[in-house]
């Protein structure tokens, strides 16, 4: 079987609210981070690409017509260059990765892009034209995030002074990675239609910390989530460049890691914040490691109390996860969180100069998602 | 001739200048708004946003507005063809700013001074001969979007053609009504006003009256505003009130009641105290920590907790449902209230008769200033009409009172009132001539009640007439018999609107126009007879009735001939349902308008819910063909929340009316409006398609859409029943049981399940108890 590597990865800053980078397409978007890849690794000829897959959570509107393909265009591949669209929610992205490594490790294909885009401002959170089935409704299916991120705080008896510290320092992690430049390699800026240039994510800032405890829930009258605990609306883009081992060493190029073990799992919906916990056992169970062998963690930051109880009912070592901080500072572009993550764990254990990284994601409808990258010794 | 205006500098930023920008805004005309430094420039267009009540029909109007500083931007001044200026009230500040913009003005701009108070000669002293002749006073009332009255003050120099642009611009751009002051302290408003206000504190003092009992005696019960005396005071700002006061006594060496214009000692006490009113929370009233509101003792000047105001006049007088017979029943009422009234009206009416021809040539701009500028509903001399000019002039001379000679004629002449109508036209008694003159209306201002006395009535009913308009066109006029100002829809409206509808199938009409000169367009149902349907358990009547009301909605919108509705002020429930049909509508800007039936615990039932879903497709551009499901949220959240439009710019963006409608700034000319519209429609009029082919979100939007209600409660933003109505609110929007992505529905089967979710929840409990409270204290029940 071949080995599936990852040569790069490179995101665009993510933007919020009232930010610079609303108003630029998700395709546009996608398509610049794309070509700053492609940029960065001259070695490898564009027309080598055998296939990109597009990870998008709500793929209609700007985000709608097949966005893999489209991107392509957008990046200036060659037409033989084909694409597509995953949609696993919020883990479409690293579900994109997923299936691109499962190809070449089959001798499918030898080179591939994993992309992952949303623009949470241009197409709604279920879409322009939601239409829900009565009886899954029946069964709570159609949850809001945050009423499952009220029953984790529930469950595990995580409190607001806990969700509320943990939050404060997602921003402090953010903010000090950005003081050591470590966004440095991973970031390419991004033009907004000659108007502007983006270069820095727009969620991190100062906390403060008196109104952080003053915010009112924002989802049950008694409840303890707010929303500096919930990562925020956003947009935002990001790619990984695959090839098979054999691949790599005709063309000359260097990997940075090796894709280790992917899982997928399922989970109770109105508890989906739990996803990372059997998808990272399944994964490390595959692996043949256990939690101690990981060096680093991504964990993607949908809730801090969600976050909290993976943490804490999952066994991970906190000073371990999320080092450059997480989604609560930086966003939750849904759709582009996957390989966001991916590309972010990667840059952590070259800082770190360690080997073996996991990142974990939850997924609403109740899943999980996994994968294990390993550095090259 | 009038001049084009297009661009406007207003001079001052403060409240005044920035909101007089503001209503620029509001009629679209871009303005320079400068003050000293460009932060206070600035801070005035912020101001706009955040005042109540809102001085801007929307918030983006503001963008029309650029903050300059006379230090950077003087030279912009030669792109304005208007000049407002609004700067402090001090003569020397005036010419330093005069003395600046000079040399940067187009010739052809005109200047105008929003003073208050100071004489126009005073003012032009520091300008160039050339531009005497381009400078008048415009005098605008505070809040300028909200206060109809512009007082227009023209110099010996100022030319015609100035003038008459001012007329015309504030008339049909500004909305504004026009009254002719003379160049005389505090002009028409502010001197009769202030001088009711002084000699209302002087006879309460005397007669040892409660501040609060004077704002009851003196407020809506006599037709003035809410806020009456006191209250208006510490609004106003009592700084400013003494300012006023202060220059009709320094400037008034002939007025014979001079001595009214000294500040009494109160007024003088809670000013040194730095007790200013409102801005300063205390004044004549102060609110404590513990929200509640004191008044101050007008000998002591100490707050004391307000007392029960019981009055025998009082109560005569508030069960009177016209104006005019709640002013009499007061004026003649022999307890203490009674006299109290009678002395400041009696004072005031004197007052204001012995100022023509000083400060007016005729009555009519002095009532007109008095309506527009305080809010009045009867000037003062439409008040001693309603109270009897004979007889009060006995009981006036009785008392030992000077009556003007020329009242005194009048009255021997055998004019026994100031107005009449007489063969269709309102006539007046000309002071300066001694002899009854009509009263020439703008082309623009239909009357409806002098144009029923002149022949035109087609037919009359308790709470509803048809009247002619001519050239083809009849009227439907609300006089709600119930409630004159609200005109809560009856059947006697329901059968005269259906009897137009007869007229207009039987060809014997054009087009009808929907509108009334009343106070207030329609503010909905009449809640009293729903509820006591369902206290009668009388389904199948209640069924009927809304099944009638229905019916008559969707016959407005199929009729031939067009129907043109001409809403204004308060248009609510059953109002929004009555215009929504019509072919078009012809607006004034001010219209409250909205779908407010969740607060009474229901939700439209005569169409309403069709209509905002057909208003919205139309206003996207969508036919309701392809993807309508944020159109459907939005009329669920619209009727959800019981959204009232506050602008009929506002209610164009929430989709209580088309983009395509016509939006008139000036209420005075709405009616006359709505006539051309209905005339250009008449022609070659084609009736709208029936709808059969809608396409709704269905059974799966519907939950989609309602699962947010789940969130709502659980914030506790809404309560059970909220979330129980948003369920069947929801079933109605989205097509009921019949509509989903593949499906179609009809128009019908729309109303259908309307009426049915209607009487389902009128047979609610909850519901009932919402009606209850509304009918009894006038503000919707949360439970």
């Amino acid at each position: 079987m071949n080995k599936s590597l990852i040569i790069d990865a490179v995101r665009s800053p993510i933007g919020i609210k009232n930010g610079d980078l609303i108003g630029l397409r998700a395709d546009d978007l996608a398509a610049q981070v794309v070509k700053g890849l492609l940029k960065r690794n001259p070695g490898l000829a564009p027309e080598s690409v055998e296939d990109l897959v597009v990870g998008c959570a709500f793929p209609e509107g700007p985000q709608g017509m097949i966005i893999g393909r489209s991107v392509a265009v957008l990046a200036g591949l060659p037409k033989e260059v084909p694409g597509k669209v995953v949609n696993r929610f919020c883990g479409s992205s690293m579900d994109a990765l997923h299936q691109l490594s499962t190809s070449i490790e089959a001798g499918d294909i030898d080179v591939g892009i994993a992309v992952g885009v949303e623009d949470m401002f241009s197409v709604p959170m279920g879409g322009f034209a939601p239409d829900f089935h009565p009886e899954l409704a029946e069964q709570e299916f159609y949850i809001g995030m945050g009423d499952t991120a009220e029953n984790l705080a529930n469950d595990g008896n995580i409190s607001r002074e806990d969700q509320d510290a943990f939050a404060i320092d997602s921003h402090k992690k953010a903010l000090k990675a950005y003081e050591n430049g470590y966004f440095d390699n991973e970031l390419i800026s991004i033009d907004v239609y000659g108007e502007k240039t983006v270069e820095r994510d727009e969620g991190p800032r100062e906390p403060d910390v008196d109104k952080i405890k003053s915010l009112n829930p924002a989802f049950t009258q008694d409840g303890t989530v707010t929303p500096a605990s919930s990562s925020p609306i956003s947009i935002g883009a990001a790619a990984v460049l695959l090839v098979s081992e054999q691949f790599a060493k005709e063309n000359g190029l260097t990997a940075r890691a090796e894709v280790v073990a992917r899982a997928v799992t399922g989970v109770d919906w109105t508890r989906m914040g739990m996803g990372p916990i059997p998808a990272t056992q399944k994964a490390l169970k595959k692996a043949g490691l256990d939690m101690n062998d990981i060096d680093a963690f991504e964990l993607n930051e949908a809730f801090a109390a969600q976050s909290l109880y993976v943490i804490r009912e999952g066994g991970f070592p906190e000073a371990k996860v999320n080092l450059n901080g997480g989604a609560i500072a930086l966003g939750h572009p849904l759709g582009c969180s996957g390989a966001r993550i991916l590309t972010t764990l990667l840059n952590v254990l070259e800082q770190q100069n360690a080997k073996l990284g996991l990142a974990t994601m939850c997924i609403g409808s109740g899943q999980g998602i996994a994968t294990i990258i390993k550095r090259p010794s | 001739m009038t001049q084009k205006i297009e661009k406007v500098a207003v001079l001052g930023a403060g409240v005044m200048g920035a909101q007089l920008a503001g209503q620029l805004a509001n009629a679209g005309i871009p303005s320079l708004l400068f003050d000293i430094s460009q932060e206070l420039a600035e801070n005035g267009v912020k101001t706009l946003t955040s005042l109540k009540p809102a001085p801007l029909f929307k918030p983006k109007n503001a963008s029309l507005i650029t903050p300059c500083n006379y230090d950077d931007h003087i030279n912009k001044l030669n792109e304005v063809d208007w000049v407002l200026e609004a700067v402090a009230e001090r003569l020397d500040i005036k010419h330093i700013v005069y003395q600046n913009m000079t040399p940067h003005l187009r010739p052809s701009v005109i200047i105008t001074s929003n003073t208050s108070g100071i004489p126009l000669e005073d003012l032009t002293s520091v300008l160039p001969e050339p531009l005497k002749s381009r400078f008048m006073i415009t005098h605008f009332f505070n809040p300028p979007r909200y206060m109809h009255l512009l007082e227009l003050v023209k110099g010996p120099d100022t030319s015609d053609e100035v003038y008459n642009t001012m007329i015309d611009f504030g008339e049909n751009v500004l909305g504004k009504g026009i009254v002719h002051a003379k160049d005389t302290p505090n002009f028409i408003a502010n001197r009769i006003g202030v001088f009711g206000m002084m000699a209302t504190i002087q006879t309460a003092q005397k007669m040892g009256l409660t501040v609060e009992e004077v704002d009851k005696l003196t407020g809506t019960v006599v037709g003035r505003a809410k806020s009456a005396t006191f209250r208006t005071a510490d609004i106003v700002g009592l700084d400013t009130l003494a300012h006023v006061a202060q220059t009709s006594y320094d400037r008034g060496e002939n007025d014979e009641e001079r001595d009214m214009f000294k500040i009494p000692d109160i007024l003088t006490a809670l000013i040194d105290d730095g007790r200013l009113g409102q801005k300063t929370k205390a004044g004549f009233y102060h609110k404590t920590k513990d929200r509640k509101i004191l008044s101050v003792n007008l000998d002591s000047g100490e707050y004391q907790e307000q007392k029960k105001v019981r009055f025998d006049g009082f109560r005569l007088a508030k069960d009177r449902q016209q104006t005019k017979d709640k002013i009499a029943g007061m004026a003649w009422s022999e307890d203490k209230a009674g006299k109290f009234f009678w002395e400041v009206l009696s004072k005031t009416l004197l007052y204001s008769a012995n100022r023509i021809p000083e400060i007016s040539d005729d009555i009519i701009n002095v009532d007109n200033a008095m309506k527009w500028g305080f809010g009045w509903e009867l000037g003062p001399f439409e008040t001693w009409d309603a109270i009897g000019v004979d007889r009060s002039v006995n009981r006036m001379l009785d008392e030992g009172k000077k009556v003007p000679q020329f009242v005194l004629d009048m009255l021997k002449s055998g004019r026994t009132s100031f107005y009449a109508i007489e063969n269709g036209n309102q006539t007046y008694y000309d002071i300066p001539t001694s002899t009854v003159k009509t009263e020439e209306l703008h082309e623009k201002n239909i009357n409806l009640t002098l144009r029923k006395s002149s022949g035109n009535l087609v037919k009359r009913s308790w709470s509803a007439s048809l009247i002619d308009l001519g050239d083809g066109i009849l009227n439907v006029e609300f006089h709600s018999i119930l409630q004159p100002s609200l005109n809560p829809i009856d059947g006697t409206i329901i059968d005269m609107i259906t009897e137009g509808l007869d007229l207009l199938d039987a060809g014997k009409y054009k087009a009808l126009v929907m509108g009334h000169n009343g106070q207030h367009f329609c503010a909905g149902a009449n809640l009293a007879a729903i509820l006591s349907m369902c206290e009668a358990n009388q389904w199948d009547k209640l069924d009927l009735t809304v099944k009638a009301f229905q019916d008559l909605t969707q016959r407005i919108r199929f009729s031939k001939a067009p129907v043109v509705a001409a809403p204004f002020n308060l248009c609510l429930g059953g109002g929004f349902e009555f215009i929504g049909p019509a072919a078009h509508r012809v607006t004034a800007a001010e219209l409250y308008i909205g779908a407010v039936e969740v607060g009474v615990g229901l939700i439209p039932g005569a169409g309403g819910n069709l209509r905002l879903l057909l208003n919205l497709m139309e206003n996207s551009g969508k036919s309701g063909m392809i993807n309508v499901f944020p159109i459907v949220q939005k009329a669920f959240e619209t009727i959800g929340f019981a959204k009232v439009a506050t602008s009929a710019d506002e209610a164009k963006f929430v989709g209580y009316l088309l983009k395509t409608d016509t939006v008139v700034m000036n209420n005075d000319h709405r009616i006359w409006a709505a006539k051309q519209k209905a005339l250009e429609l008449a022609d070659g009029y084609t009736p709208p398609e029936y709808r059969d082919n809608l396409k709704l979100p269905g059974t799966g939007g519907r939950i989609a859409m309602t699962s947010a209600l789940k969130g709502f409660k659980a914030k506790g933003v809404i309560s059970d029943h909220d979330e129980k109505i948003g369920q069947k609110l929801a079933y109605v929007l989205t097509g009921g049981d019949k509509a989903g992505l593949t499906k179609k529905v009809e128009e019908q089967y729309l109303l259908d399940i309307e009426r049915e979710v209607f009487l389902s929840l009128a047979a609610e409990p909850l519901s009932q108890d919402r009606i209850r409270f509304m009918l009894k204290k006038g503000k919707p029940l949360r439970n």
